[in-house]
């Protein structure tokens, strides 16, 4: 937890930002993870703090447009979608968190787990079931399904976020936009910026991006080419995107449409959201 | 049982598609178009794929067969230019993916994989398939997973295949395109030579040779202006020790294609003429003798010639600020004996001062530069630096210092037995480094004028010097890359706008 | 934070094994761990029915989703596979069912599901289901099929059709219904005239 408190210190200093205290001040560490018997599951990441912001209510403007053929070029922007508050982690959940989760739901273990629901590549890199061997502990945990994230959220109490509350926090397209035109700087590089950028109300909320793909709860809500639709994420989708200059969209989109709820790929992992009690 | 609607369409269309019955005399004329006519497949094969600039060899077989097709997508960093690193994406292991080579009617079953590795999503499209997106929505895959997928070779030609998943112009510039040739049932004629050359552009976030590693450019990309045009994927990818090469009487092929993302080639050789061309990438010649041929963006083109006269052939785009300052310029090599008879060169040089009465004028017969071979060294390095010391000369240097070396009196000094170049090697660096201005002596004479700072690299400088200290009758020795590296870094520190002023 | 991490832990530890957030009672869970009837999601069917999805076992089940409200896409797309359906072999239809999700639960009640089947004149080898939202974006995972609700009320999605051998698992997908069911309906019939000695496959997979 010490690590992880660091790190996003760290991320927002570079960033520039006032320094942000967790409420909790954790008197115990997952120093490191070894392998750990049935019995140390109540003992696992006791001291692990999941930080949330509060994600206030706020518009998303839908990437595409609604027609499923936009090639007609007539099509008007889509129209912007109001996202209700929620609560959403802070950073993206860490290896250290979802130890402790199969710890405590076996069925969920590597060698557990059902092919449908998680494809070979599940957890590659931990050394067995229950030891995260040399993987830092306190970064993104990757090669996890969406079968797998939804559960370890509900095990929270919690949720993957939706497709819009995810884009509302964290697609800024606006800021994108304005970093594109710049041809100089490297921020005019899609790339820094597809992962996620906090929002311009959330800029000082703590909330962290860190280099990795996320599920979202409605991943497969893009009516996307590869599964028999009209193709329009391809070539055509200038006239069916609302912003054709936002590649940081493109490739975003572009790669949720490529995936299977059982994928468990090298840079796709996930955070949680909680709904707001009104 | 009552057909469908579809069923009588297809019906009605298949009417109209077959050929006029012979015994058929309502006197409707052959339609212009009919469907192709897919011959049976027989047997299987795996397809050999050869990197640039190579091609595989003719197909000798006579039946349509299944082709086993293996494409991997990788994401990694390579060298673009000098100095200069990108995060390329590839087809195989670099830009362009390598040349592929069917025949007409072949069923091409396309085992398409992405590399776990990978940051997104990839996929395909042949622009030999027919088909929904020439395959690319059957291939879109996510990393660390494989599709395999098939396709028909119809259509005999010269195709490009290119990645096209969003947004298109990315997965393009960054280098997922190459070539896939269908040959026609009856094969193509024979030649001597073939070679394929694939121009594509980069956008980045810096100037033209900037070091460092650079990133995608949007807004360069929406204006359609790129820092680099290049053939075959990285600067200078055919020059040197990597051009093209041929022997006189021999007759070559270019398989060309162009992926832009946004440019139209203007094709050339400087010195060559295209004898036959088939224009973009069709299986017709249809035109000859032909100087500059356009390659579409997205398109291809075929050019035939006979390799006549030895010497140095460029390669450009003929839109010349790309040739010259943004790296579309490439070399063939032909070797063999001279052909005076064609290109009796260079014959005659003498001082020309119209309007003035000169004591004596004095016709001198020059030697053509491309004769003078560079002195032989032991090993092929450093032959390698001299060659290209040599290069740089003819490009750059021989404009005021002449061919032969000798300058021109009071206005440029000489290098040929130059005791002010040979004196100093160090500062013959720092020279080419800096440039340099005012008064200086040169074998006794007087010289005032500027040495304009050039852009030239490391090994530009180190083999021009080389080059020069060891011809024109000087006897010297060669100077070493790391030196120049070095004392570049030494002057990177001071005032580097300024000319030097030596003495 | 601690108190709210320790009650998680007591409802994960007394809900039993495995908890997938959604789901009841489990029903004997299949043995092959490719099949779709893992799933532990309750559905009803037009006929007020609760069931889970591996009651469609032992049959080959051929999938689509459908929301009853569209207004041209998905008829012509039941319709097609109807009709296809017909010109499947004697043997093969014996074997096969047709499944259809609705994507819409809020408006596809039990009776509109109802109705749905009186004006398309779906005979009993079709079976209508309706199911949680969550359980129809999860069905939806597993299967690839991709959907979303559009702001004036429709639905924009793909039209994949998913062929489930008698296991439950995923053994070919097409990605509309035209030619489908031709297709699944020549592997289904390939793959149960072949003899024990022979066996062969659909898709790569050993027919069942």
């Amino acid at each position: 937890m010490q690590i992880r408190w660091l790190a996003v210190q760290l991320a927002l200093w570079c960033a520039g930002l006032p320094q942000v205290v967790p409420a909790a001040t954790p008197t115990t560490l997952l120093t490191q993870a070894t392998v750990l018997g049935a019995t140390d599951c109540a003992a696992v990441g006791s001291a692990l703090t999941t930080k949330t912001v509060l994600v206030p209510a706020g518009k998303y403007r839908p990437f595409f447009k609604n027609s499923l053929d936009g090639n007609d070029g007539k099509q008007a922007l889509a129209p912007q979608i109001e996202v209700p508050a929620f609560r959403l982690d802070a950073a993206a959940v860490t290896r250290g968190e979802y130890l402790r989760f199969v710890c405590q739901h076996p069925a969920w273990r590597r060698s557990n787990v059902k092919a449908i629901f998680a494809e070979e590549t599940y957890l590659t890199g931990w050394s067995n079931d229950l030891d995260l061997g040399t993987q830092p502990q306190d970064q993104p945990v990757t090669h996890v399904s969406w079968f797998a994230a939804r559960a370890f959220c509900a095990a929270r109490n919690a949720r993957l976020p939706t497709l819009a509350e995810w884009e509302r926090a964290g697609g800024d397209a606006g800021a994108v936009a304005a970093a594109q035109r710049d041809e100089t700087s490297a921020a005019g590089n899609p790339f820094r910026f597809a992962m996620g950028r906090p929002a311009t109300d959330l800029r000082h909320s703590g909330l962290t991006f860190a280099g990795v793909w996320e599920w979202t709860a409605d991943f497969n809500s893009v009516a996307a080419g590869n599964a028999g639709g009209s193709g329009s994420l391809f070539c055509g989708d200038g006239f069916r995107s609302n912003d054709a200059r936002d590649y940081a969209a493109f490739l975003r989109y572009s790669f949720r449409s490529s995936l299977r709820g059982n994928y468990s790929l090298k840079n796709l992992g996930f955070r949680c959201a909680e709904d707001v009690r009104p | 049982m009552r057909p469908s609607l579809v069923q009588s369409l297809l019906l009605l269309g298949a009417a109209f598609a077959l050929p006029a019955n012979a015994a058929d005399d309502s006197g409707s004329p052959t339609p212009a178009y009919l469907p192709h006519a897919l011959p049976s497949i027989e047997g299987e094969e795996v397809a050999v794929l050869t990197a640039a600039p190579n091609v595989p060899p003719p197909i000798t077989r006579r039946h349509a067969t299944k082709v086993r097709l293996d494409v991997e997508v990788r994401e990694h960093t390579k060298t673009l230019a000098e100095g200069v690193n990108y995060t390329y994406w590839t087809f195989g292991d670099d830009a362009p993916g390598g040349f592929i080579r069917v025949r007409e009617g072949d069923l091409v079953e396309t085992h398409f994989s992405n590399h776990p590795d990978n940051s997104v999503a990839h996929n395909i499209d042949f622009h030999s398939a027919t088909g929904p997106g020439g395959g690319g929505e059957a291939s879109f895959v996510a990393p660390g997973h494989t599709v395999t997928f098939a396709w028909r070779a119809t259509t005999p030609g010269l195709y490009l295949y290119h990645c096209v998943a969003a947004p298109a112009g990315l997965h393009l510039t960054n280098g997922m395109y190459g070539l896939i040739l269908v040959e026609p049932k009856e094969g193509m004629t024979k030649v001597d030579k073939e070679y394929f050359i694939i121009q594509g552009e980069f956008y980045t976030d810096a100037p033209f040779g900037t070091r460092g590693n650079r990133k995608f450019s949007l807004d360069k990309a929406l204006k359609e202006q790129p820092d680099y045009v290049v053939f075959n994927g990285h600067v200078g990818a055919l020059m040197g020790d990597k051009a093209l090469r041929a022997k006189a009487g021999e007759s070559v092929r270019f398989y060309l294609g162009n992926a832009g993302p946004s440019l139209l080639s203007s094709f050339h050789i400087v010195g060559e003429i295209f004898d036959s061309v088939y224009g973009e990438g069709g299986t017709d010649v249809n035109q000859r003798n032909v100087q500059t041929t356009v390659v579409p963006v997205g398109g291809s083109a075929i050019v035939e010639f006979v390799a006549e006269v030895p010497g140095r052939y460029e390669l450009v785009d003929h839109s010349m600020f790309r040739a010259f300052n943004k790296g579309a310029m490439g070399a063939l090599e032909i070797e063999g004996a001279a052909r005076s008879d064609i290109f009796p060169g260079k014959l005659v040089e003498r001082p020309y001062n119209p309007g003035t009465k000169l004591r004596r004028q004095v016709a001198v017969a020059i030697p053509a530069v491309n004769a003078s071979k560079p002195a032989a060294s032991s090993d092929p390095a450093s032959q390698a630096l001299l060659e290209h010391g040599r290069e740089v000369y003819n490009n750059v240097c021989a404009a005021c210092h002449q061919p032969n070396g000798q300058g021109l009196p009071g206005v440029f000094p000489p290098l040929a037995q130059s005791d002010f170049l040979m004196a100093d090697p160090q500062r013959a660096v720092r020279v080419l480094l800096q440039g340099l201005s005012g008064p200086i002596t040169v074998n006794g004479k007087q010289f005032q004028g500027v040495m304009p700072k050039l852009p030239l690299t490391d090994r530009d400088i180190a083999g021009v010097l080389s080059y020069v200290r060891s011809n024109f009758g000087n006897r010297g020795s060669a100077i070493k890359l790391a030196d120049v590296s070095r004392t570049r870094t030494a002057l990177e520190g001071k005032k580097s706008d300024q000319l030097a002023t030596e003495n | 934070m601690k108190l709210r991490s320790m009650l998680a832990l007591l409802s994960v530890l007394t809900a039993g094994v495995p908890n997938l957030g959604t789901g009841g009672e489990p029903a004997t869970p299949p043995v092959n761990e490719r099949s779709v009837y893992q799933l532990q999601s309750r559905w009803t069917t037009d006929g007020g029915r609760r069931i889970q999805l591996a009651e469609l076992a032992g049959h080959h089940q051929i999938v689509a989703f459908i929301f009853t409200s569209c207004a041209a896409a998905c008829p012509l797309l039941v319709k097609s596979l109807q009709v296809q359906s017909r010109g499947m072999p004697a043997r093969a239809q014996q074997r096969t069912r047709f499944l259809l999700v609705s994507m819409d639960p809020q408006r596809d009640t039990v009776p509109a599901l109802r109705r749905y089947r009186q004006e398309l004149a779906l005979d009993q080898q079709w079976t209508l289901l309706r199911g949680a939202d969550d359980d129809v974006r999860e069905l939806a995972a597993v299967l690839g099929f991709n959907y979303e609700r559009t702001p004036d009320g429709q639905f924009a999605h793909s039209n994949q059709v998913t062929l489930l051998d008698p296991d439950g698992e995923i053994v070919l997908q097409h990605p509309t219904a035209d030619g489908a069911v031709s297709i699944m309906g020549a592997a289904i019939e390939a793959c149960d005239s072949a003899t024990d000695a022979t066996r062969p496959s659909i898709a790569g997979k050993k027919c069942s």
